[in-house]
């Protein structure tokens, strides 16, 4: 009797959780999981040996070359500490668009300022992403940089997905927004597992500013320090 | 014997209607705080922080209680516990939570993602012995994680304002809603009820958050030392992490990532 009415119960259950409205973006994010694995097929085909492959292709090797390097130097042990920080810097410095990346980490307070709060903003943003990236990259302890994918965004960017393999434990999703410019890849955000760097960037000195009463100044003292 | 069960029975139900209410409060909260204007953008994000004043109060408590007592609990964590045993302690503790997780890949509508939730339950049980090892991870089978914030946020509610609660940290109302209905809809803690050992459930989720700040404590490092307003960097990863949780179901080719102008060179 009693398994009976368990049972009867769960049917019952079922049947109310199956009426139950389902909610249309669920509906709609089945549909665009279906819609997703055409269009990428899609993709597949239709870019085959056209410039958009080159693009992507290029920025892969890119950043592929770009991270083989960083190694090599990193990992040479007849290089002094300040040396390979040197090199660190002067990689940064050639692959890394910081008139972009600090242009956009500044937000609309860009345009209220003044031509040489901007020039004085520049150069001490670049001082301050060469700091903070020597610091993060000079823990470096053999871990490997793959790239798995890359894809077009926008106009002119392409996002390549790399992995940071440690040697040992978990695996890292890095993925590098490189923008094509004049001829050249340079690298304008680096998005560590969905985390942008430079629009975390941006919320840090909007809220600088908004609370020293939007005055780009209170920044520029801020990274003078 | 029976009595017992009914009397359980009730207590269940009672926990279910006050589920059912702050669940519903909850949703009046999130949807009167939609209605207010006082948003901040940053960089696409849409961050609201009407009680900015008293989370930063708040924050700041914090920091003090990590320095004085829960960073050094991670150290000694760190210390005593080497990394594998530290995976197998996540691991374990992703594997207690595969119920929830399979849940709200349902209700999102992912069925594959709730299939992969299933044959990761079942296999790291068996083969992992009861989930200390990701065998199914080691597969290609990776963990996802799930909870019933993110369900919310796919059914279209959103975050509500922004909260920073004192010693679990920062979230947002919506967030923490599913924060609070996932550990009460868990079927470990009904068992746990039932057999008289809620406190327990408790225990797991002490470990849950030593889990999950022995990952964060490095990063959070590298935010605090990078960063001049840390209160407002912090703000903002929790919603950019929030956001990439939620996408995880999207292809790399659909997954979004904020918009980047294109700027004129002469500035």
């Amino acid at each position: 009797m009693r398994t009976i009415r368990l049972f009867s119960k769960i049917l019952i259950l079922a049947v109310i959780s199956l009426t139950l409205p389902i909610p249309a973006n669920a509906i709609e994010s089945i549909n665009g999981l279906k819609h997703n694995q055409f269009s990428f097929i899609k993709i597949e085909i239709n870019n085959d040996n056209n410039a958009e492959n080159k693009k992507i292709a290029g920025a892969e090797n890119f950043v592929g070359s770009m991270a083989q390097r960083a190694i090599g130097f990193l990992s040479d042990e007849t290089l002094t500490r300040e040396q390979q920080i040197k090199k660190f810097q002067k990689l940064l410095n050639n692959t890394f668009d910081m008139k972009t990346i600090a242009r956009f980490s500044l937000g609309r307070y860009w345009r209220t300022s003044t031509k040489q709060e901007q020039q004085e903003y520049l150069a001490l943003f670049k001082d301050m992403i060469i700091n903070i990236y020597s610091e993060r990259f000079g823990e470096y302890s053999g871990q490997n940089l793959e790239v798995r994918s890359a894809r077009t965004e926008g106009k002119s960017d392409t996002i390549v997905t790399t992995y940071i393999v440690p040697k040992k434990g978990v695996e890292i999703q890095v993925d590098w927004r490189v923008r094509y410019k004049d001829g050249r890849y340079k690298v304008i955000d680096v998005i560590v597992e969905g985390i942008s760097m430079a629009v975390t960037q941006r919320s840090d000195f909007a809220s600088v500013i908004q609370r020293g009463g939007g005055d780009v100044n209170v920044l520029i003292v801020h990274l003078q320090q | 014997m029976l009595n017992k069960e009914t009397t359980t029975g009730k207590i269940m139900k009672k926990k279910f209607s006050n589920l059912a209410l702050i669940f519903s409060a909850s949703f009046v909260l999130i949807s009167c705080a939609n209605t207010h204007n006082n948003k901040i953008m940053a960089g696409g994000l849409e961050i609201h922080d009407p009680l900015e004043n008293l989370n930063r109060g708040i924050f700041a408590f914090n920091e003090v209680v990590d320095d004085a007592l829960i960073n050094p609990i991670i150290e000694g964590y760190r210390t005593v516990v080497p990394e594998p045993g530290r995976r197998g302690v996540k691991n374990f503790l992703r594997n207690i939570k595969s119920p929830i997780t399979f849940a709200n890949q349902l209700l999102q509508g992912d069925i594959d993602g709730a299939g992969k939730v299933f044959v990761r339950a079942v296999v790291n049980t068996l083969v992992g012995l009861g989930g200390i090892f990701d065998v199914a991870g080691y597969e290609g089978m990776k963990y996802e994680s799930e909870d019933f914030g993110q369900t919310l946020g796919v059914w279209g509610v959103g975050h509500g304002p922004y909260l920073v609660v004192p010693f679990l940290g920062p979230s947002s109302l919506r967030d923490y809603t599913g924060y609070v209905v996932d550990s009460f809809a868990d079927p470990l803690r009904w068992y746990l009820h039932n057999i008289d050992r809620e406190e327990l459930y408790y225990v797991k989720l002490g470990a849950d958050y030593l889990d999950l700040r022995t990952s964060l404590i490095d990063v959070l490092q590298d935010l605090e030392s990078s960063s001049i307003d840390y209160y407002a960097t912090v703000r903002s990863t929790y919603y950019q992490n929030r956001d990439a949780l939620m996408q995880d179901r999207l292809s790399a080719i659909e997954a979004s990532v904020p918009a980047f102008p294109e700027y004129d060179d002469n500035f």
